[in-house]
């Protein structure tokens, strides 16, 4: 039998697992999150993990449940007919459904450099002046006006 | 219809890599700790400082009294609490009742330097103060930025300065022709202007 975790592989004979399965999972489980368990070479039977990584998963699919049945149909709805959904709504929607906001500084904007949007306005609101770059490179005098 | 362009790189082509940084001549937005005499208000030295002078000028010919102008640095979370504040200086823009608009002209977001790869940083393009190019060398430089990063900061300028939109494909174009004209370049050239 053999207990397998990501990064480990324990041999314990049918006895030692008898007597010492509770023991050594808990020692495993102190270590790694989740633990593969199943006969010597063979495909796994079962996944154990601990609790409190058990608490977290449950907490995560339950997110990525309310999202997928909730939230996800009403922005692909938005996005087939083309509607813009306001931050606003977004923030609020996501809050009603109990979605924490990424803080995350560092996916933010890998995000935001590889989804850019077009700044049409300046801060007030007002329309943005766009200029045309032409170049020419002109030499210039080699020295300054000190 | 307006052209969707960020308006800051991805955050991992900021800075060059801290082992070839040698390579590269002091230039327009390089990171450096802050020179003597730029303090705040109460006398606390700034956190750092962006350079904003012409890369041209920074080169082999510059003199030690060369006045060279830079900006205020700090980290984005010296912003405080507010999420949302930090949320548009990262962008450079937000959102409002379904129209984007431009976010804190006056500041620059910076991506996190390698010796502090946690922390990102704006420049306020609005505090400035000019220092000689001494009190620079003496400072030290932190990092320097990619010239993809550069074009980027630039066009933020521009906008900052003169309220002008202008494309990214028109920084990157005018940077090239410039390169391509300065008989003092050296250091690594960008794939765009080999």
């Amino acid at each position: 039998m053999a207990y397998r975790s990501s990064s480990t592989a324990v041999h314990l004979s049918t006895t030692e697992l008898r007597e010492a399965a509770g023991p050594k999972l808990t020692a495993l489980l102190d270590e790694n999150n989740v633990i593969e368990v199943g006969p010597y070479g063979r495909s796994r039977t079962a996944v154990v993990v601990a609790p409190q990584h058990y608490d977290e998963l449950e907490a995560a699919f339950e997110e990525m449940r309310e999202f997928k049945d909730r939230l996800l149909p009403m922005f692909q709805a938005a996005a087939r007919e083309q509607l813009t959904l306001p931050s606003e709504l977004y923030l609020l929607l996501t809050k009603s459904a109990g979605l924490e906001l990424n803080s995350d500084w560092r996916a933010l904007t890998q995000f935001l450099a590889e989804h850019p949007v077009a700044t049409t306005r300046d801060e007030n609101g007002n329309p943005i002046a766009t200029a045309s770059l032409t170049t020419s490179y002109v030499g210039e005098l080699d020295e300054d006006l000190e | 219809m307006p052209i969707a362009e960020p308006w800051y790189p991805h955050p991992d082509s900021y800075w060059v890599d801290a082992s070839q940084e040698n390579e590269y001549p002091s230039r327009y937005g390089d990171l450096f700790n802050a020179p003597e005499g730029c303090v705040d208000a109460n006398g606390d030295p700034w956190p750092a400082a962006l350079v904003l002078h012409p890369s041209c000028d920074l080169g082999a010919k510059a003199k030690p009294s060369l006045p060279i102008l830079v900006a205020r640095v700090e980290p984005v979370a010296g912003l405080g609490r507010d999420q949302a504040v930090q949320t548009k200086i990262r962008a450079g823009w937000a959102e409002r009742d379904g129209v984007v608009l431009v976010a804190f002209a006056n500041s620059c977001w910076l991506s996190a330097p390698p010796d502090q790869p946690d922390i990102d940083l704006y420049a306020d393009l609005r505090k400035t103060r000019t220092v000689t190019f001494a009190a620079l060398c003496v400072a030290g430089r932190r990092s320097a930025m990619t010239h993809d990063a550069r074009v980027h900061v630039i066009r933020r300028e521009i906008y900052f300065k003169y309220r002008w939109k202008t494309s990214l494909a028109d920084v990157f174009a005018a940077e090239r022709e410039r390169i391509g004209g300065d008989p003092t370049f050296s250091g690594p050239r960008p794939a765009w202007a080999s």
